[in-house]
């Protein structure tokens, strides 16, 4: 059976606020004058300020720049660390153990920045920067440091 | 009451598979915890060897001792209720942490030691 088509009532009010001859006027109607079109929305949310969420999103990169900043000075304090720590073990296990031991200091930074955006992906933005500001401080190459400092 | 066979044994392998890394994790850990343990027991008494007996850094060997065993229970805590590549990149990255913080606490030593005169 076939059915008339029926107009929506998106549609009846999308007429019932134009004027005939808008178009060859050049005027506005009072339709489209308050409408932010879409490509418009999509446009200020590339990064923006003035978009929604904006701010947040903008302390969240900057977080993370700079905490990646941050951890890849801990990557290179570590391999510098493990220049100038040794082992005085004598047995291959306790050698082999000793450098794997400094193979996991030096990809520390790595792995708690990765782990932190990898498991913090929904949280608060404050969440992610504590979790990041604890493995700086965790992280610490005091080898180094303390070799620098003296 | 009756289970469902095609779950029981996801849920077998899903406790096996976690059982396992605990086990092979808690052997990684095992590691900085002996090397602690054996600072703990073997400096003090060569500190009173040579004459410094007073400047034993107690508050280093505790740490070495205690990192493991706090940073392994910590990472346990964390990934509860994670699936199993959670689990596996917390565990990891605890274990990171501890051999970092072995080391640290290796080279604090050497920093505050007072030099031997022998």
């Amino acid at each position: 059976m076939a059915r008339a088509p029926q107009s929506s009532p998106q549609e009846d009010d999308d007429d019932a606020l134009r004027w005939a001859g808008d178009e060859v006027r050049g005027g506005v109607d009072p339709l489209t004058r308050n409408r932010v079109s879409e490509t418009a929305v999509a446009s200020l949310d590339d990064g923006t300020d003035a978009a929604p969420g904006a701010p947040t999103d903008l302390a969240r990169t900057g977080a993370n720049v700079v905490f990646a900043v941050l951890y890849l000075a801990i990557v290179v304090g570590w391999i510098l660390s493990v220049q100038i720590t040794g082992s005085t073990a004598t047995d291959v296990f306790s050698q082999v153990a000793w450098q794997f031991g400094e193979f996991m200091a030096i990809i520390s930074g790595a792995l708690w920045y990765l782990a932190v955006l990898t498991l913090t992906p929904d949280s608060r933005t404050a969440v992610r920067v504590g979790w990041f500001a604890l493995g700086v401080g965790v992280l610490v190459p005091w080898p180094i440091l303390l070799v620098v400092a003296s | 009451m009756s289970t469902d066979p095609k779950t029981e044994p996801t849920v077998r392998s899903g406790i096996v598979s976690r059982i396992v890394l605990w086990v092979v994790f808690a052997l990684l850990y095992a590691y900085p915890l002996f090397e602690g343990v054996s600072n703990l027991i073997a400096l003090p008494p060569f500190y009173a060897a040579n004459g410094i007996g007073a400047a034993v850094p107690w508050w280093l060997l505790i740490v070495g001792v205690a990192a493991p065993v706090l940073i392994y229970l910590a990472a346990l805590w964390i990934g509860r209720g994670r699936e199993l590549f959670a689990r596996t990149l917390i565990l990891a990255v605890g274990l990171a942490a501890t051999n970092a913080l072995v080391l640290s606490a290796v080279s604090w030593a050497s920093a505050i030691q007072p030099p031997i005169t022998s």
